[in-house]
């Protein structure tokens, strides 16, 4: 249940920014999924996000979307982190493991349907995939997409279709992907 | 649409709410709760009044919100992370902290944490091994082994045993300051575990006098914390377990 938090015209408190993150972590946690085009670093990157912003809530716009606000420091997080990840992948290509790098755990495996469909939402934008997330994981509306993302209600709408789409002719080929799991 | 497509689109949307469902994001917001608070104690005043980021005192507010929040995310790092077996950058990936997390101090720089300082002087100094005989470091208690650390009566103390053996000691009562060898420590010993022929650093620290070091990201050593009554023990050791900071005692 989201705690109360004072509405104000001011720049966030830390205690408001605390109570509006809490509200709205589900969505954020599927904008950062978003971004990074997969789970397994969302919750990580929103993290360290949640901690940037609450060193620059001065910036916050109290007119403008919180979500929206937020999504500017999960964007910047993952794309440093995906940096690093490219780094450390370019080490490991040339044999030396960094040392940072013992202890990982092994890679998720997915279901081969499932691992498809990721690897399909990859090639979508990145507003496109998180407008496709919100309305299909979390089920929004356009209108609440459109206001958590600050973006009009008809682009949302058209990203989503849009997004759609592709992912069903991405994953045409090969056909026998399109089997979903457990059918007969 | 056709049939088709319907079953395919059924497919992805079913496909996408199992790996995209967000998990139990509780943890989360109640580590970003604690930051809040910290920052909030902070900075009190700056925070109560809402001054824009624009106005006059707004970069002193930043810093101490920035400041409050490098501290908080410290103890956040040292708290269990919930169910999920994650990612695990430094200095999350540390075994350390074998009790819960302690208030922060303050950072010495904003980049460059005083807990970073001094986990990179402790592992400098156990990876250069600086204290070997003859090295500039030498500087040891030349006493033999080890009955009865240089302090007792009250204060904690490394148990004799035959696997393990004081190599250097400053602090205490050697007369020797830690901080002569830009050592972040009110005590501090090298100890041999004989066994393994492994040098580890252990640490004791009166009450209040807690660095709280952060070993370098890279480091190819661990770090451990131990509570012992007021005063906070830590070692760091290559090895994945402390084996001498279950011998000190009061």
């Amino acid at each position: 249940m989201p705690e109360p938090y004072p509405i104000s015209a001011g720049p966030l408190t830390p205690a408001a920014f605390a109570a509006r993150f809490r509200e709205s972590s589900r969505v954020l946690w599927c904008v950062a999924a978003g971004i990074v085009g997969n789970r397994s670093q969302a919750e990580d990157i929103l993290q360290e996000a949640a901690m940037r912003a609450l060193t620059k809530l001065g910036t916050f716009d109290p007119e403008s979307s919180f979500v929206a606000w937020m999504s500017q420091f999960v964007r910047y997080i993952a794309l440093n982190d995906r940096r690093k990840h490219d780094r450390r992948e370019q080490v490991l290509r040339q044999g030396i493991a960094p040392q940072s790098e013992r202890g990982t755990q092994a890679p998720l495996r997915l279901d081969p349907f499932d691992a498809h469909v990721t690897r399909a939402l990859q090639t979508l934008g990145e507003t496109a995939r998180t407008c496709l997330l919100l309305k299909t994981v979390l089920e929004m509306d356009y209108a609440e997409i459109a206001e958590q993302l600050d973006i009009p209600a008809g682009t949302a709408m058209s990203h989503v279709s849009r997004a759609r789409s592709k992912m069903r002719g991405l994953l045409e080929e090969p056909a026998p992907v399109l089997q979903p799991r457990g059918a007969s | 649409m056709t049939e088709h497509d319907d079953t395919a689109q059924a497919a992805i949307e079913a496909a996408l709410r199992r790996q995209f469902s967000p998990p139990d994001l509780d943890a989360l917001s109640d580590r970003i709760a604690a930051a809040a608070m910290a920052a909030e104690a902070e900075a009190p005043a700056e925070l109560g009044t809402a001054v824009p980021a624009a106005a006059n005192g707004a970069p002193r507010h930043e810093f101490a919100v920035v400041v409050a929040v490098a501290a908080a995310l410290v103890v956040m790092l040292a708290w269990p992370r919930g169910d999920r077996p994650s990612r695990v950058p430094a200095p999350r990936d540390r075994p350390a902290v074998a009790a819960g997390p302690t208030p922060p101090t303050p950072p010495s720089l904003p980049g460059t944490t005083s807990h970073q300082v001094a986990g990179q002087q402790l592992d400098d100094f156990l990876r250069t091994a600086d204290y070997a005989p003859g090295s500039p470091q030498d500087c040891r208690v030349h006493d033999p082994l080890l009955d009865d650390s240089a302090v007792g009566g009250g204060t904690p103390t490394l148990v004799e045993s035959e696997d393990k053996r004081l190599v250097w000691e400053c602090g205490g009562e050697t007369g020797i300051d830690c901080a002569d060898h830009d050592l972040p420590a009110k005590r501090m010993m090298i100890v041999r575990l004989l066994a393994s022929q492994t040098d580890v650093i252990v640490c004791i620290e009166p009450p209040g006098a807690d660095p709280r070091p952060e070993l370098p990201s890279d480091s190819e050593f661990n770090i451990f914390r131990r509570p012992l009554g007021d005063y906070v023990l830590y070692e760091v050791t290559p090895l994945a377990q402390p084996l001498a900071l279950p011998h000190v005692t009061i």
